[in-house]
């Protein structure tokens, strides 16, 4: 017998008396400054949040060092080169959780699923407008059920490890910074 | 066979460290109060959590088929292992019919207990662990303490020593981000040089037939997205209804580990990526005999958050390696012995039953109960230590006579005055107490005498 066959069997014979599924919640509503409380929690998660409809200007104010840059604003797919090298990748956030600072990017506006991982800085461009309070609401909003993308993400502030005596050191593998621009409606 | 007393006093042996992993883990579970007191619902999350993992244990096989289908029509390899051997097997099967030979792994605990590296290792394949606690214990030659902070045993100064044998840097280097520094050119070397990314899965979706990966540094991701092969190995207890859930869990997993609102990335992989193969392993090794066992089933909720070892006053002093297999602390000691009974014979004592793990829990497991649970089980199967089975026999003949147990009260009263404490301290459970002052008279007597009787 396989072992596919083998585990199933062994489930089905040693599985517990049905319980229910619970229902889930829908998600809490969108506090009216939601916008700065955003803001805050990104910075909270050590990135940086600005919130400005011009968007070349923080970004070049923020990174005028930044020599090789990657912008997927135009949903055009990857094809500039090498993965590695990249100073700096700007990015559009589809939707902001208020609770925890997280942004839901999606591969189609990634370009290359790499992109948001393998460069030094990552810039993740959101609509004011793109904001739910927390996970429930981004589960309901984004309805992965139903369209769900080959591959997504939630990043929440740049990439850290505290695996050296608890010291939190930001950049570890990944990004060693992410800017959050949240544009005004 | 070692038991977690005689481990535990070889970590305990250097004072310093053992109160500095007290205080550090301590901190954690502090932060972890913190944050979860800003969430006014999370009682309630946690009543969610542990019903989604009820329902979804009571039918794994139907989900299971169905995360199966799903993820075949997104066009992933989907593998069965019945034990860790068979895993093993499978992983380097993959790896072999690609040719790869440089695997980047990233942390998962299912390979851990399959014990891959060593096997792959030995099949002639590169292994780099890419996280860096993971990285830290491998360079090391050692397993994971912790299963979120894997080298939460090590100070500063014994990774620097590490890194200035491995990565050059000098050996007097402790500063923990010039360190953090030193080992990222390596690891992304490693990352972008491999052939093939391994990762564990935090949560696989039924509906969706996609698998969620949680990491703070990225390295997962690193490595699966730049990789042709990903091969993402899944316990059978890891899945989820339907996708919605993950918001209940995606809020309680980070909050519980490390007081976080949520993991830097949480990454939701659904096909391969293009050109690209995706592989999923689903591993049993024991969980569905697991499962069979009304009484201890509840721990395959298990999310893995690592709260129950922060918050453990037995955990913190006695370090990971002490529980002598690869999920340490309470969770640890009410899994292992479903594993192994007579090798894991004596975690389930290394608590006081205080329950704050059971409090912690994010899925709600009754994690004292089923402590308490395996040691009358212990008990049954004849695995008690010698002396603890003469005491247990002892006291049973105390407590089960009235005479008998008023007679001992009385000498008891009357020892504790004439024994010199350092004969008490002798003993494993006297070595760090002092004896209490010894009442004149007991309760029984009290209350006759106050005429109450
Ligand atoms: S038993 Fe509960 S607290 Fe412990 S690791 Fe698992 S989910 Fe976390």
């Amino acid at each position: 017998m396989s072992s596919r066959q083998e585990i199933l069997d062994a489930v089905r014979r040693n599985r517990p008396d049905a319980r229910p599924l619970p229902d889930l919640p829908t998600g809490a509503a969108l506090p009216h400054d939601a916008v700065e409380r955003f803001a805050a929690m990104v910075r909270e998660v050590g990135g940086e949040a600005v919130i400005t409809g011009d968007v070349s200007t923080a970004i070049h104010n923020r990174y005028p060092e930044a020599r090789r840059v990657i912008s997927m604003m135009d949903g055009a797919p990857f094809t500039a080169g090498s993965l590695d090298g990249i100073d700096l990748v700007i990015i559009r956030g589809e939707l902001g959780v208020v609770e925890n600072g997280a942004i839901w990017v999606a591969e189609s506006a990634m370009g290359h699923r790499a992109l948001p991982f393998v460069t030094m800085h990552l810039v993740l461009v959101l609509r004011a407008t793109d904001l739910v309070a927390d996970m429930h609401g981004a589960y309901a909003a984004l309805g992965l059920e139903r369209r769900t993308p080959g591959f997504g993400v939630f990043i929440s502030g740049p990439s850290k490890t505290a695996d050296i005596e608890r010291a939190l050191v930001i950049g570890a593998q990944g990004p060693r910074s992410l800017m959050v621009v949240i544009t005004p409606p | 066979m070692t038991t977690h007393p005689e481990a535990a006093e070889a970590f305990a042996q250097d004072a310093e460290r053992t109160a500095w992993h007290d205080q550090a883990l301590w901190f954690v579970r502090a932060k972890r109060d913190q944050v979860t007191r800003a969430i006014p619902e999370w009682e309630a999350l946690r009543t969610l959590a542990s019903g989604i993992k009820a329902h979804t244990l009571s039918r794994l096989d139907e989900y299971l088929e169905q995360f199966e289908r799903n993820a075949l029509a997104n066009g992933v390899v989907v593998h069965w292992a019945a034990d860790a051997d068979e895993h093993n097997r499978i992983v380097l099967g993959i790896l072999r019919d690609r040719g790869a030979t440089r695997l980047v792994k990233s942390k998962s605990m299912l390979t851990e207990e399959c014990h891959l590296n060593p096997y792959l290792e030995a099949h002639g394949i590169t292994v780099v662990d890419s996280d860096l606690g993971e990285r830290i214990v491998q360079l090391g030659r050692e397993a994971p303490s912790h299963i979120v902070m894997p080298a939460i045993h090590k100070r500063k100064a014994e990774v620097g020593a590490l890194f200035a044998e491995h990565f050059g840097t000098s050996p007097d280097e402790d500063d923990p981000g010039r360190l953090a520094d030193a080992a990222r050119g390596p690891l992304r070397s490693a990352l972008f040089g491999a052939d093939a990314a391994l990762t564990g899965v935090n949560f696989g979706v039924a509906e969706t037939g996609g698998i969620v990966v949680c990491t703070n540094e990225g390295n997962a991701d690193l490595g699966v997205h730049l990789a042709p092969i990903h091969i993402a190995c899944m316990g059978i207890e890891k899945l989820v209804p339907r996708v919605a859930d993950l918001g209940v869990f995606l809020r309680l997993l980070a909050r519980s580990a490390t007081g976080q609102p949520i993991t830097a990335y949480s990454s939701h992989v659904v096909t391969p990526r293009a050109p690209g193969q995706l592989h999923f392993v689903i591993v049993d090794n024991g969980r569905s005999e697991h499962l069979g066992r009304p009484e201890f089933r509840e721990a395959l909720a298990c999310i893995r958050c690592g709260a129950c070892l922060n918050t453990c006053p037995v955990y913190r002093r006695s370090g990971g390696h002490s529980y002598g297999s690869t999920i340490p602390g309470p969770i640890g000691a009410i899994l292992s012995p479903g594993v192994d009974l007579a090798k894991h014979a004596s975690l389930p004592f290394a608590s006081t039953l205080c329950g704050s793990c059971g409090d912690v829990c994010p899925v709600k497991i009754d994690i004292p109960q089923q402590l308490y649970r395996w040691r009358q089980m212990v008990g049954r199967a004849g695995l008690l230590p010698a002396k603890k089975r003469l005491t247990m026999t002892l006291l049973g003949g105390v407590f089960g006579s009235r005479a008998w147990y008023e007679w001992c009260g009385r000498m008891a009263r009357v020892a504790l005055r004439v024994v010199p404490g350092w004969l008490a301290r002798r003993t494993a459970w006297g070595r760090e107490r002092e004896l209490p002052v010894a009442p004149k008279e007991s309760f029984r007597e009290w209350y006759q005498r106050s005429g109450r009787g």
